[in-house]
């Protein structure tokens, strides 16, 4: 029987499709080179020649924010990429090895919980230099937790299944077993998790970017649209509203489409 | 009970031990001598070793590390080398603001989530529901300097209510003191709020559909009691946490919140120190930041277990 | 006589005197209190301890005081000497000291202190910066309890200039040590409390020498780092006055506010794109020439600051007498920037770093639209914002640099160019020379003609790119009087500021 998709996950994949279609087009066409500075069209209100206006610069909102969307996208997965492959080993193997292997693991991992990603971007950004690779890395180390977490609790219900058991029984490797059997078990959770993380991942890069501790100045960020826009915010509403709103249209699509593969694969904790 | 609270007061030790090590690592990996970091290329030698010497980069990192833990167990911070003062000093003058940032946004967080979350999960079915539920993932999705900035143009730029930003010292009374921090806890909070009333109403959603609340249902008695007394009661465990939560969210977010409302916090502090490249300075704060996490959990957990007997022994 | 002409020019050029002559009309009431905002955090309170503008913004004439000072138009007035002489050779300086001066301490005004200033000014293990302004003093004595003398090694022009600058304050003789953080002057008001990144607060020194001063009982310098807060806060009420460097977007908004107005006044800050001499490709004359036919300073002026400056051509500004106007002199040509490049080698493109200091919005903001010119060129440019303490130590004091841009805000710093050690490295002894013809000069015309060569020899060279000299433009609250527009000197000074009634 095939459910109807929830609402969430339609209007969620939306949400993200329209920003993946951004960053896509951002690549291969844009209406104003984004760096074009146009002094005579300084803080134009959205219209026929500048769709969402001008800074104060007199570059075009439009097509920054479209370049807007690389940096968020790209910043998102590479730091969910980080915390959803570090926190997927680190949890199989805590929940696969039990014991002191298992207590060890699992405190070490804890112990990033108290450093969320803002607080373990300062202390990057005072040991190496701010940067995007310095945003990426500490988001992604901030999110580990919550991976290490699921995978384990996976790994701990599967690995007393019977077909798991019987699996061992007839000799099978343990990765084997591992990779076979249990992962795939394990996935749902943890891409409706990772969909969830992106959101987060949004959000803390465009802090940092605002803070002026993440993409680098010049590239057109979100977070780094929003500082430069905060100086003007009384010349022209345009350049502080159009990042702000690419933001949270991409942080309700990850989460909306988080919920959504949730309420989809697993019916059960449907609310 | 006792028992209880000595083990998880074991766990929180470990953890704080843990986080100053990462802590204290993060700078021993700095890449080159921090001394010529801090002091440039045009340092003289003599500078160097000195300031090699007040850094204890001259002793092995292992003894090193014993020996900033052994000060740390006696509130000895270190000095910062941009302002020549105790780093416990400086920590202290800025923590109060912020802490009263993140108890005023938790406060408008809770006050705001809970009757909404239970409104919603009561009136479930109504159209309240389907829009509170619009309404907090809209909300968690907005971010709060972004917030912040809004607030500021309509506020104090248009309807020049309430102070932009900048915070007139704790001895300027209170009533300057409330207006100064009225907007950033509102940024802070409204965010926090969205995030919560989701969780009241989860939360209370499945409280509701437990058994003996509906045998109360069935026995007769009103709404509000049932609620009051069954429902709430039982959701509390899961209510305390969420609470923890959100208290180590706004406070972690009061460090990009203090920036928008140009607030001399903690978070500030925190910035200022990067740009300087004060290593002290930014292990003391980032330590005090990460231990009030690790804190607050540990509270968080012994309640749950105060309010829920089955949990201590399990 | 020089100096005649830079005060004639600074009188004709202020907007000062409508603020003044309203003063005397209403005269001054005592009592109140006032709010300026600042932007940043100072290094310390020294200011002979480091060259950050931030320390005099606070400090210079409110809470410290030198021999001679500089008043509202950048004329040299005296402070704690009462009068001076200068013998016939120029050699032999001379000046009387009030005998009624108190430190805030309670402690009165000696000629011990004043000679133990000058003997930390001239010792390179002090710390004092800025030590070229007393080179030439051979000695200093003191013949009599009021009465200081030096006695110079050669004639030395703009010694009494030198006197004036922050950088020659007095302070009692054993607290070079703690003046750092508590520091202990003169002046009209008292250091009474600073919290970092917060505030600094002034109180009303009751023994000032000049009892008719301060008007105002306390003044708190509030520390905003986003000029778009401070903004805002003067809007709500929370401050009083921006002393200095109002971004011009916020002009129009603040006029249009009823009970605030702002007042352009002039200043002697070179907007700098400093790049380091010494370092490919810029040791390439041709490649820093191009680079200056490559920037459009007259859009970046109108553009990004809606006019509110000048255009500059050399590291003068038009607010300083010995003003020469070569901004003709490489000017905006795309094309002739190209051609250089490829003269110089780099016909297939050239890439630099260019780094912003953070805390300095206007550079920021140049440096952005600058990097976007230079890109059109042909120029791959890396742009990198970078801390205070970082400017200071790796590019200002270390010189590891490309490019990079800053406000040149003292006034009369040409000499600069003389220091081959400089960060910009430029390693011209000619240089030197003629600076040192200009302090010997008989006469004002030799003088001036001696920095107007020095001003047409680095802009030749192309040393850097002088932008803009921007306007430095006060927001104040309708009904405070007194305070400065021009900044002869980079300093808000309140001491006769005061409150309508």
């Amino acid at each position: 029987m095939r459910r109807r998709p929830p609402l969430s996950l339609v209007m969620g994949s939306t949400l993200v499709g329209l920003v993946a279609a951004a960053a896509a087009l951002s690549l291969v066409w844009l209406p104003v080179d984004p760096n074009r500075m146009d002094f005579g069209a300084q803080f134009s209100p959205p219209g026929v020649e500048h769709w969402l206006g001008t800074d104060h610069f007199g570059r075009d909102l439009f097509s920054r924010v479209l370049v807007g969307a690389r940096s968020a996208l790209l910043v998102g997965f590479v730091a969910v990429g980080i915390s959803l492959s570090l926190g997927c080993v680190l949890g199989a193997l805590a929940g696969w090895r039990g014991g002191a292997a298992d207590e060890l693991i699992m405190r070490l991992v804890d112990v990033l919980y108290a450093f969320p990603a803002i607080l373990m971007a300062l202390l990057l950004a005072a040991v190496y230099q701010p940067g995007t690779v310095t945003a990426m890395a500490a988001i992604g180390l901030a999110t580990v937790p919550v991976f290490a977490r699921l995978m384990r609790a996976s790994v701990l219900t599967l690995r007393g299944r019977d077909y798991v058991e019987a699996g061992r029984a007839l000799g099978a490797s343990e990765p084997r077993l591992l990779w076979a059997h249990v992962l795939p078990g394990a996935a749902s959770p943890i891409v409706v998790q990772a969909s969830l993380s992106l959101a987060i991942a949004v959000l803390a890069e465009a802090a940092l970017s605002f803070l002026g501790l993440g993409t680098p100045p010049d590239v057109p960020s979100w977070g780094n649209m929003l500082r430069e826009a905060q100086g003007f915010m009384a010349l022209s509403p345009f350049p502080a509203l159009v990042p702000g709103l690419a933001i949270i249209l991409t942080v309700l699509g990850w989460s909306l489409l988080g919920d959504g593969l949730r309420d989809h694969l697993d019916p059960t904790t449907r609310r | 009970m006792t028992a209880f609270v000595v083990r998880r007061l074991i766990t929180a030790l470990v953890s704080i031990v843990l986080a100053s090590a990462v802590v204290f690592a993060a700078v021993l990996a700095v890449p080159g001598d921090p001394a010529a970091i801090i002091l440039g290329v045009t340092a003289s030698p003599e500078a160097l070793s000195a300031l090699r010497t007040q850094l204890g980069l001259d002793v092995p990192p292992v003894e090193r590390y014993g020996r900033w833990l052994a000060r740390l167990v006696r509130g000895d911070l270190g000095t910062s080398l941009q302002f020549q003062r105790p780093v416990a000093d400086l920590v202290r003058d800025r923590l109060m603001l912020s802490v009263a940032l993140a108890l005023g946004a938790a406060l408008v967080a809770t006050s705001l989530a809970i009757p909404l979350g239970v409104l919603a999960a009561v009136r479930r079915g109504t159209w309240l529901d389907p829009l509170t539920v619009l309404a907090s993932q809209l909300g968690a999705a907005v971010p709060s300097f972004w917030l912040g900035l809004l607030l500021i143009i309509l506020f104090a730029v248009e309807l020049r209510w309430l102070p932009a930003g900048g915070f007139p010292g704790w001895e300027a009374g209170p009533v300057a003191a409330f207006r100064a921090l009225l907007l950033p806890v509102l940024a802070l909070g409204l965010g926090q709020a969205a995030v919560m009333t989701r969780m009241t109403r989860a939360v209370l959603l499945d409280v509701l559909r437990q058994d003996y609340v509906r045998t109360a249902r069935a026995k007769g008695l009103g709404s509000t009691s049932v609620i009051g007394k069954h429902a709430l009661r039982n959701a509390m465990v899961t209510l305390v946490t969420m609470l923890g939560l959100s208290l180590t969210n706004v406070f972690i977010g009061s460090i990009v919140i203090e920036q928008v409302f140009a607030l001399p916090g903690l978070g500030r502090l925190a910035l200022s120190a990067i740009g300087n490249r004060d290593f002290p300075l930014v292990q003391g704060v980032v330590l005090l930041y990460a231990g009030t996490i690790v804190f607050v959990s540990f509270v968080v957990d012994v309640s749950y277990g105060w309010l829920d007997p089955r949990i201590r022994y399990a | 006589m020089q100096r005649h002409v830079r005060w004639l020019l600074s009188a004709v050029l202020t907007f000062g005197w409508a603020g003044c002559a309203l003063a005397q009309q209403e005269g001054p009431t005592p009592g109140g209190s006032l709010v300026v905002a600042i932007s940043a955090d100072p290094p310390g309170w020294d200011p002979t301890l480091s060259t950050s503008q931030e320390i005099p913004r606070v400090t210079y004439g409110n809470v410290f005081e030198g021999l001679v000072r500089f008043d509202r138009h950048g004329t040299i007035v005296p402070a704690l000497a009462t009068a001076w002489t200068v013998s016939d050779d120029g050699l032999v300086w001379t000046f009387t000291l009030r005998d009624d001066v108190r430190f805030h301490d309670g402690s009165p005004l000696t000629v011990a202190d004043v000679m133990a200033k000058f003997e930390r000014a001239r010792d390179p293990d002090s710390g004092h910066v800025n030590q070229q302004y007393y080179e030439a003093i051979a000695s200093v004595e003191s013949p009599d309890p009021s009465i200081v003398t030096f006695s110079l090694t050669r004639p030395n022009r703009s010694l009494l200039y030198n006197l004036a600058r922050p950088d020659s304050i007095i302070y009692p003789a054993a607290s070079a040590a703690t003046q750092r953080s508590q520091p202990i002057g003169t002046g009209p008001f008292r250091f009474a409390r600073y919290v970092e990144g917060s505030e600094v607060r002034l109180e009303r020194f009751e023994d000032y020498w000049n009892p008719e001063l301060p008007h105002l009982e306390t003044v708190t310098f509030r520390i905003i780092s986003d000029p778009n807060t401070r903004l805002a806060a003067l809007q709500a009420g929370d401050i009083d006055l921006i002393g200095a460097a109002v971004p011009p977007e916020h002009v129009g908004v603040i006029d249009a506010t009823p009970g605030l107005e702002t007042h352009a006044g002039t200043a002697t800050t070179e907007i700098t794109v400093a790049m380091n001499n010494a370092r490919p490709p810029f040791d390439d004359p041709r490649v820093r020439q191009a680079i200056t036919h490559a920037i459009d300073k007259e859009a970046i002026v109108r553009g990004a600051f809606f006019g509110q400056g000048t255009v500059i051509g050399t590291h003068m500004t038009p607010a300083e007498p010995y003003y020469l106007d070569l901004t003709d002199l490489y000017a905006f040509d795309p094309e002739r920037a190209r051609a250089l490049l490829a003269e110089a080698g780099y016909a297939d493109g050239l890439s630099v770093t260019f780094e912003l200091p953070e805390p300095y919005p206007f550079e920021r903001r140049t440096g952005e639209v600058i990097a976007q010119q230079l890109r059109e060129v042909g120029i791959t440019v890396n742009l990198a914002v970078v801390e205070w303490g970082t400017w200071i130590q790796r590019i200002f004091l270390g010189a590891d640099y490309d490019m990079t841009i800053i406000g040149h805000a003292e006034p009369r710093d040409i000499n600069i160019y003389a220091n081959p050690d400089y960060y910009f490295r430029y390693d011209n002894p000619r240089i030197a020379e003629l600076l040192a013809e200009a302090e010997a000069a008989r006469s004002a015309e030799t003088e001036l003609e001696a920095y107007q060569e020095i001003a047409r020899i680095i802009a030749e060279d192309a040393v850097n790119v002088w932008v803009f000299s921007p306007a430095n433009t006060v927001a104040v609250r309708e009904g405070l009087r007194g305070f400065w527009i021009d900044q002869p000197t980079p300093a808000i000074d309140v001491t006769e500021v005061f409150w309508a009634p």
